[in-house]
Parts: structure tokens; C-alpha cells; sequence
């Protein structure tokens, strides 16, 4: 008689898989996938689609549904009489759309112009902007939950545009709002 | 190119009057300085003459802008000599030192638009109205300009009215 191959045992909501044994370099990488699925399956949790991307050393992200595209840089035109933050002005498919730097904003030193570097488009009602970042990382939903508020000492730029932190692995995330930042930006207050 | 100013025949003169500031589009001198481009709407243009007066006012001073210099500037020398536009405003006119090359296009309505909202905001140039691509060279976006509002927004010694003094200020 042939006898199955061990499948393991079909387990059920609330039932742990073993685990492995740690030499079990095998087995280790079975419970880290088993536990990966887990989270991606998890449909009933709330989640928000954020846009993470780099300035300088601080993670930031903005809600996707607030960045109407990510862009590759273009050619940027510079508008005399604008403050520094102002990059340019930069054709958009036949729409031309003003170009902040976004570190310049928010207090964020960018790093040097690389080929990395990345135009968000954002889109608040009517109004669009390109904001220059210095490298997307990633486009992906985050369950609500793990949001946490954002922290009182953050600097004066800052603490009225973050709505929220979360966790990655490369460090803490700032969620930002994009229509926080233009009307800060329309008020002169960045 | 034909000086934006020149006597023009009776029949053009019709047409570019007819033309000038109509719903469908707008004639416009464009001309440079250093790698910026730039325009004034036609019909605020006076006339196109030599650089005799090297102490006029350029564009570049109006806007705040860089030097552009005539030799190894942004521009190569060949696109760099100053010429003196003419330009019609609220009291005295005023003559603009500005670089070539100029010329005269017709843009389309639709290729005209107004400042990003975001520019338009904290702009401190109200002369800088308008923006259009010209779509040549790729993408390039022209600045336009306008003086109806210079003579209260400019001033350039020996050639605008000085500004109101704000009568509240000590």
C-alpha cells in the first residue's frame, strides 16, 4: 500500500500550525509563507492603498487616492518671483503643473538629484501639483488598525500634516495628507 | 522677423486687430533671456529696435532673473544679442532690453493656461500671468508676460512710476 505523502494537517481557524523545529531550515521558511498568507487573506480588515516613498532618511507616504500618478522626472521650467520650494512648472500630457519639492516642505533634506527621484502627482478636488520625492518605495495597502496617531513632538512643518505612523521593517512611516499640505502651502504657512 | 511695431498694410493691420485677443487665440512676440523663454501679447507691443541704451532695464531685472550674458551665457552667442522692445503700459511706455531670437506666433486658446493654482498663490510677479508650451523644442514652456499691471507692480528707475507709497506705513 502506498501511503499518502504528510500534507500536514488541514488546520482551521484557530488551529496553529506546529512549529518548526529551528534546524529546520525548511520547515522555517513553510511557517514564515504559512504566516505571510495569513496576513495577505485577511481581507476583512480595513486598509488604506498609501504611496511610500523616500526624502532623505524618512519614509513618508500619502493616501493613493490622493496621487492621481507617480511620475519620472521630466523637464522642470523655473518660474522667476516663486519661493524656493518651487521647483518649476512641468508639462503633464499637455497640462502643465506646478513642481514642489516636498522636502523643502516638510524640513526633509533631499538627498541629490538621482535617477531614482520621483514626481507624485497629487490631486486634491480641482487642484493637481507635482511634488518631488526622492525614491517611490512602494504602492500598498495598510490595515488602518496599524496606524497609530501621530506623535506630539513632531517639528511645527510637520505636525499639522502627518495624520498618522506606521511600521516598516526599514523604520517608521509618516503618513502625510495631501490636501493639509496645499492648503498649508496656499495659507503661507510652509 | 517683421518688428512687432512696424506700419503693417491696411488689410494685415485689419487681420492681426481682428485677431489679437479673440476667444480662439493670441498673437504673441516670444522672445528669451538666458534659457528662459518668454512672451508679451502683441498687442502690447510698440516696436523692436537696437540695444542703444545699455543702462534700459532688461527683462531679466523685471523678473528677477540671472545675468544673461552675450558671451559663453546660457545661450550661445549667436542666439544672444540684445535688442530693445517696445512695450505699451499704463502711463510712459517702456523699452525692455530682452535677448533674441523674437518672433511672432499665434497660439491657440488651448494651448494658453493659467498659473497652477500653487504658483498662483505665492507668486510675488504678478507680471508672470500665463504659461503655454510651445511644443518646441520638446515640452518647453513659455512664460507669458503681461504690463497692463506694470506701472503698479514695477519699479525700474527712469522707466515706471515709482510705487504708491502705502500712506498707513510710518
Amino acid at each position: 500500500m502506498v501511503t499518502e505523502p504528510e500534507a500536514g494537517p488541514v488546520t482551521g481557524p484557530g488551529t496553529a500550525p506546529p512549529r518548526p523545529d529551528p534546524g529546520d531550515e525548511l520547515g522555517v521558511i513553510l511557517s514564515q509563507r504559512r504566516e505571510g498568507r495569513q496576513e495577505i487573506v485577511n481581507v476583512d480588515a480595513a486598509t488604506i492603498q498609501l504611496v511610500i516613498f523616500v526624502i532623505g532618511d524618512q519614509q513618508f507616504a500619502l493616501p493613493g487616492a490622493q496621487v492621481a500618478e507617480i511620475l519620472p522626472l521630466a523637464p522642470i521650467f523655473p518660474v522667476p518671483g516663486c519661493p524656493p520650494a518651487v521647483e518649476g512648472v512641468m508639462d503633464v500630457r499637455g497640462n502643465i503643473r506646478s513642481v514642489l519639492r516636498l522636502g523643502d516642505l516638510l524640513g526633509a533634506a533631499h538627498h541629490p538629484l538621482a535617477r531614482h527621484a520621483a514626481i507624485l502627482l497629487g490631486r486634491v478636488g480641482d487642484q493637481e501639483s507635482g511634488l518631488r520625492v526622492d525614491r517611490v518605495v512602494d504602492v500598498t495597502p495598510v490595515i488602518l488598525e496599524s496606524l497609530i496617531p501621530p506623535p506630539d513632538q513632531l517639528p511645527p512643518p510637520l505636525a499639522g500634516l502627518v495624520t498618522g505612523v506606521f511600521q516598516r521593517p526599514e523604520g517608521p512611516v509618516l503618513v502625510l495628507d495631501m490636501e493639509r499640505i496645499f492648503q498649508a502651502w496656499q495659507d503661507g504657512r510652509l | 522677423m517683421k518688428a512687432p511695431g512696424a506700419p503693417a498694410t491696411p488689410a494685415a493691420s485689419r487681420e492681426v486687430s481682428a485677431a489679437v485677443g479673440t476667444a480662439s487665440g493670441l498673437d504673441l512676440v516670444l522672445f528669451h533671456w538666458g534659457p528662459w523663454q518668454l512672451a508679451v501679447p502683441a498687442s502690447q507691443v510698440t516696436g523692436l529696435g537696437p540695444d542703444t541704451d545699455p543702462e534700459a532695464p532688461t527683462v531679466g531685472d523685471l523678473l528677477e532673473l540671472p545675468a544673461a550674458t552675450s558671451d559663453g551665457g546660457p545661450n550661445p552667442p549667436s542666439l544672444s544679442r540684445i535688442r530693445r522692445l517696445g512695450l505699451r503700459r499704463p502711463g510712459p511706455g517702456l523699452g525692455l532690453r530682452v535677448q533674441e531670437p523674437l518672433r511672432r506666433v499665434r497660439l491657440d486658446a488651448m494651448a494658453i493656461q493659467p498659473l497652477p493654482p500653487l504658483i498662483a498663490a505665492r507668486l510675488r510677479l504678478p507680471l508672470v500671468r500665463a504659461l503655454a508650451n510651445l511644443g518646441d523644442p520638446a515640452g518647453a514652456i513659455i512664460l507669458i508676460l503681461d504690463f497692463r499691471g506694470c506701472e503698479k507692480t514695477s519699479f525700474i528707475p527712469g522707466f515706471a512710476t515709482p510705487p504708491a507709497r502705502d500712506q498707513s506705513s510710518p
